[in-house]
């Protein structure tokens, strides 16, 4: 009987172990397997539109694509509060623009802008028949007074203490009262689903980054928040090849083009800054060198270029 | 009897085929996965040729760049890969095969002094891998005083002899602040290892800068070498606002020499002229909701009351009129 | 009917209350009032179809981008908002004056507010973005924003409104309830519910011309307020064409007048299709009300002078682009021709004791009201597509409005047709007992008798 259950033992330890080893290597081998076969059938699968780091449009296979997400959206509450102790401002300096539209493509690239949605427009002003015509680079003014905070019924777009102007898309209704107040007229509205929404998925909203838009809300340029953070400069400032933007902070009297860093105050004694629209009293934080001693000459664009060209 | 049913039976009674099936089931599945495995690493260089169109079967001419940054006496070693595309030299981001960097030998790590293989390096979404000391390595190699830097992405065959190599030497600056009355000036040393002690290094460039939140505010002379001592001043602006804890962040920084790579220093000094505070709002216009001006809500309160009030009221009258329908009354009376 | 003051004895005077009861019960429609609410019907239909697109797709399907993005559901709401103050107007406002010629109209006005107002409401939501996010205005509401104002006061108004149509409507209903014979079960036992048991007893009678008394003063300040509000929503931009303190007046002038054009029309059509009915709206009424609307003509003509004589003489920079738009350009057709067509023309016709007539009246009122529509828009879009501009797509610089964008407005339209035509349908239009008081007849003829009929 003792020999019997001893036999019986052992064949059960052996049954166990060849069992489960088995069944380990199934598991280990199946896990491994599939996942290649997963991946290789995202290989051999469909092509999906994606930009390059220098703006191209390129196809490249779904599996190739791996999600890079900035490693902290900053949710809406803090984004209501701001950065403290800061206080943004930028300066353009107009004798530098070319219109060569570094900025807009940057700007647009940068944040997923789809369908008409410019936020970082570039006009050509003339004021009047015998002064000289320039390109004006126009970004959201982020006003300390702003007329679009005072109107907006939900608080979708408010003030924040480092003076920037934010819209949280979570809760903008779209009315587009905003967009009417706006004496810059600097503010676009999603009329449609907007194009990226496939790029988006598994990316969190944050009203610093602005990133997945939503239809039927209101949207402009903000700063690049999501880059202050990390202490860098905004997409537009680090894109211009001829350092039209500034950027900084007014409570350190410094701002910074990426090459150049100069006082602020030294700047606006020096060159004559200004501010777009003084009069009307909203306070903009972004400042206007006039067009002395241009660095081109002005030239009219080639027709076709820049966003916004195209006709529907 | 069908072919299930006899397969099933066997299976069922013979202890010896279910061992064999089962072998067999398991080798088949780790082979198969071996072979998967392996179609995986060479999909791998063809997902770094991402960013070509799909049909371009160019042999991708990557060039590597190194550079050693010394911040205050922590090193840290950067690296960059590029590649021509129509004549332009563009960074290249999100390279799946790793870079490994190597200090002074291209072999195994060496844990005694630290030299070879000392970290494997991924490209960021800038296009830069960054390899910062730990303090223990730091100490471990603190005895060297010459480095040299290699790196390579000898991990995959393709791109094999795609390297670079720097020999940068141990340098370090010093920084010292005197304010007396209306002069602050900064002083810089720059010093180097030579033999067996840091020795002063003369006409060099070297830049003065405030720490601002965007880069820094260079101040003093532009463009100054080290003196003779190795030293450089400047003279500090002295209406700068600081630091909100009444200090002032000074950078001293060699940039990108041959032989010492990048070297900075930063010190904090103190420093009376505050930054500006950002006002309280209060009640504005332009508040949030809970922060309207006092005189716009209690107006609009008080007609909202008063209007509302009188609605229900009239809704109470409403109720009136249906209890005195019940109240018992025939036509003709008054 | 201030021919007929003298006493009339309790018997005449029961037999003329009977009179009233038979004449202005409500009936049920012919061939032609099924068409017409059959039509109404397919019309709102659509617009909630094309709305449901709207939501699916966003407000990409109107015509509206950027540029003008404000468009013809906003110019709608101002409409929409300047006619409900009619109810105001003529139940309030001539009532507080002891006006007594506006008996028989004062019902009729007040179910033109009621609907009207409620489609406000609606074409206002229906021009929202994300109407899914409503409630945020009462979780995160600011009360320094004009739509804030905008909301309190049209919920506000609406109450209102619905109350001063109410009050006096409970004699009537309980009338419907008591007389109406061979209705369907349901339309009865709506009649019972609605009336709160109406027993015609004095104390109720006091309770409901209480009620008129407090109502008139309290919605004249409400219905001042609602079309001021309105006006700010564009007075509180920069723009120019908007950025006018003369916005408010402007308004309210207009509004009084294209309600003044809505109830003539309600009074003709009902004459046309209720034959009976031009005994209670007589000639004599539409020669009043031609004369009420001559007034507000004149009085909106002032405001509209101030609005854009003195912006023109100064022509300053903005101003000039966008005058000169509607004055020589791009809008001078439409400008010209609501001004001179509902305004001008309908001012000179009526002046005459001949284009008082019902007809005439009645053609200037329609006159005024497409106008008004068109005024509106004016209001709206040529602000939005302040010219010069850059880098905007050839489609943008002018906005016309998409098929679905005029489907769902005219939806709304239709919407706010049904209700009147339904009340007209099931409830009295005129109001018996206000009509009576007004003729003479004692209250205590009214109290016993208001519900007897012509026991034949």
């Amino acid at each position: 009987m003792k020999e019997d259950n001893s036999q019986d033992n052992k064949t059960t330890r052996k049954d166990f172990l060849r069992k489960s080893l088995l069944s380990g290597g199934v598991l280990a081998s199946g896990v491994i397997g599939i996942n290649k076969l997963i991946a290789d059938e995202k290989d051999s699968g469909e092509k999906v539109k994606v930009l390059t780091a220098d703006g191209k449009l390129v196809e490249v296979d779904s599996g190739n694509i791996s999600k890079c997400q900035a490693s902290t959206t900053t949710p809406s509450s803090e984004a209501r509060i701001g950065i403290p102790g800061k206080k943004y401002v930028m300066v353009i300096d107009l004798s530098r623009c070319k219109h060569a539209l570094k900025c807009q493509d940057a700007c647009q690239r940068y944040h997923h802008l789809s369908g008409m949605n410019v936020w970082l427009k570039v006009f050509k002003m003339q004021d009047s028949e015998n002064t000289a015509p320039y390109w004006l680079p126009k970004p959201c003014m982020h006003c300390d007074k702003p007329p679009c905070v005072k109107v907006c019924p939900v608080s979708a777009t408010y003030k924040r203490e480092d003076g920037i102007v934010l819209v949280d898309n979570e809760r903008c209704i779209g009315c587009r009262f905003c967009m009417a107040a706006c004496p810059y007229s600097t503010r676009s509205f999603n009329w449609q689903e907007p194009e990226f929404l496939s790029e988006s998925k598994g990316a969190v909203y944050s009203p610093e980054t602005g990133f997945p838009q939503k239809k039927g809300t209101v949207e402009k340029c903000d700063f690049c928040p999501d880059m202050l953070r990390e202490g860098k400069l905004p997409h537009c400032v680090t894109a211009c090849p001829n350092g039209v933007f500034y950027m900084g902070d007014l409570n350190e009297d410094t701002v910074s083009n990426g090459s150049e860093t100069v006082r602020f105050s030294q700047l606006m004694n020096d060159k004559g800054g200004y501010r777009l629209n003084e009069i009307l009293g909203t306070e903009p934080s972004v400042y206007y060198l006039p067009p002395v001693s241009r660095l081109f000459p002005f030239k009219d664009a080639e027709p076709g270029k820049g966003k916004m060209d195209a006709s529907e | 009897m069908s072919f299930t049913n006899i397969c099933t039976k066997a299976m069922k009674n013979n202890l010896l085929i279910r061992t064999l099936t089962g072998n067999t089931i398991l080798i088949s599945l780790l082979v198969g996965a071996l072979i998967l495995s392996r179609k995986e690493a060479i999909a791998q260089g063809a997902k770094d040729s991402a960013s070509l169109l799909a049909g371009q079967a160019d042999k991708l001419s990557f060039t590597m760049y190194l550079s050693s940054i010394v911040s205050n006496g922590n090193r840290s070693v950067k690296v960059q890969v590029r590649r021509k595309e129509n004549k332009k030299t563009i960074s290249v981001v999100n390279l799946k095969s790793p870079i490994n960097l190597y200090l002074n030998e291209v072999k195994e790590n060496n844990p005694t002094d630290g030299t070879g293989w000392i970290s494997k390096l991924h490209l960021n979404h800038e296009g830069e891998g960054t390899f910062e000391f730990p303090s223990k390595f730091n100490k471990l190699t603190s005895g060297l005083h010459e480095y040299t830097f290699i790196a390579k992405m000898d991990s995959d065959l393709i791109y094999k002899d795609v390297e670079d190599e720097i020999t940068i030497s141990d340098a370090k600056i010093d920084i010292e602040y005197t304010g007396e009355d209306s002069i602050k000036t900064v002083t810089a040393t720059l010093s180097a290892w030579k033999d067996l002690a840091y020795v002063p290094v003369p006409e060099i460039e070297v830049k003065l800068g405030i720490k601002r939140t965007f880069n820094f505010l260079p101040f003093g002379d532009p463009g100054l070498s080290t003196d003779e001592n190795g030293e450089i001043f400047g003279e500090l602006p002295l209406d700068i606002p600081g630091n909100a804890n009444g200090t002032l962040t000074i950078v001293a920084r060699l940039e990108d020499d041959e032989t010492y790579g990048t070297v900075e220093a930063t010190a904090d000094i103190p420093w009376t002229v505050l930054p500006k505070i950002n006002p309280l709002r209060g009640r504005t216009l332009w508040s949030s909701g809970d922060n309207a001006p006092l005189l716009l809500v209690i107006s609009s309160v008080t007609i909202i009351v008063i209007i509302w009030g009188t609605i229900i009221y009239l809704i109470y009258l409403l109720f009136r009129i249906k209890r005195l329908s019940k109240a018992s009354y025939t036509y003709g009376q008054k | 009917m201030e021919k007929y003051k003298k006493e009339l004895n309790d018997a005449d005077a029961i037999e003329l209350l009977h009179q009233y009861n038979e004449d202005l019960l409500p009936r049920k429609f012919g061939i032609i009032g099924k068409t017409w609410t059959l039509f109404l019907f397919i019309g709102f239909l659509t617009g909630i179809y094309c709305y449901t697109n709207q939501l699916k797709q966003g407000l990409v399907i109107t015509g509206m981008r950027d540029f003008v993005f404000w468009g013809i559901y906003i110019s709608n709401f101002v409409f929409f908002v300047a006619i409900s103050l009619v109810g105001s107007l003529i139940t309030a406002i001539l009532y507080l004056l002891r006006i007594s010629w506006r008996a028989p109209i004062t019902r009729l006005s007040e179910v033109i507010a009621v609907a009207a107002i409620t489609f406000a409401g609606l074409i206002i939501i229906v021009d929202m973005g994300r109407p899914d996010r409503m409630v945020n205005m009462i979780l995160h509401g600011r009360i320094q924003s004009p739509i804030i104002w905008d909301v309190m006061v049209v919920a506000t108004y609406m109450m209102l409104s619905i109350l001063l149509l109410y009050f006096p409507l409970l004699p009537g209903i309980a009338f419907c309830r008591d007389r109406l014979n061979g209705i369907p079960k349901w339309q009865k036992r709506m009649y019972s519910f609605l009336s709160l048991g109406w027993k015609n007893s004095p104390e109720q009678y006091k309770i409901v011309k209480k009620a008129i008394t407090i109502l008139s003063i309290t919605i004249i300040p409400v219905a001042l307020c609602i079309h001021t509000v309105t006006s700010w929503l564009f007075a509180s931009t920069y723009r120019p064409g908007w950025d006018s303190t003369n916005f408010g007046a402007y308004f309210v002038s207009g509004a009084f007048l294209v309600g003044s054009g809505g109830v003539i029309a309600g009074m003709y059509l009902l004459r046309r299709f209720y034959p009976a009915y031009d005994k209670y709206l007589t000639d004599d009424h539409f020669d009043r009300m031609a004369k009420l609307m001559v007034l507000l003509a004149m009085v909106y003509a002032y405001f509209s002078i101030n609005e854009y004589l003195i912006p023109a003489y100064k022509m300053k920079g903005e101003d000039s682009e966008h005058l000169n738009e509607l004055f020589t350009g791009y809008y001078a057709p439409m400008f010209w021709s609501v001004q001179i067509f509902g305004m001008i023309v309908p001012m000179i016709v009526l002046l005459f004791k001949n284009g008082r007539k019902p007809l005439p009246t009645f053609i200037m009122a329609v006159l005024v009201i497409i106008c008004a529509w068109f005024k509106r828009y004016l209001i709206v879009i040529p602000t939005m597509s302040f010219l010069p501009v850059q880098e905007i797509p050839e489609a943008w610089k002018h906005y016309s409005p998409t098929l679905q964008e005029w489907l769902i407005t005219g939806g709304s339209l239709a919407g706010a047709l049904l209700i009147i035509t339904l009340f007209v349908r099931f409830f009295p239009i005129i109001s018996v007992w206000e009509i009576a008081e007004e003729r003479g007849i004692s209250e205590g003829v009214i109290y016993k008798h208001m519900h007897e009929g012509n026991e034949k």
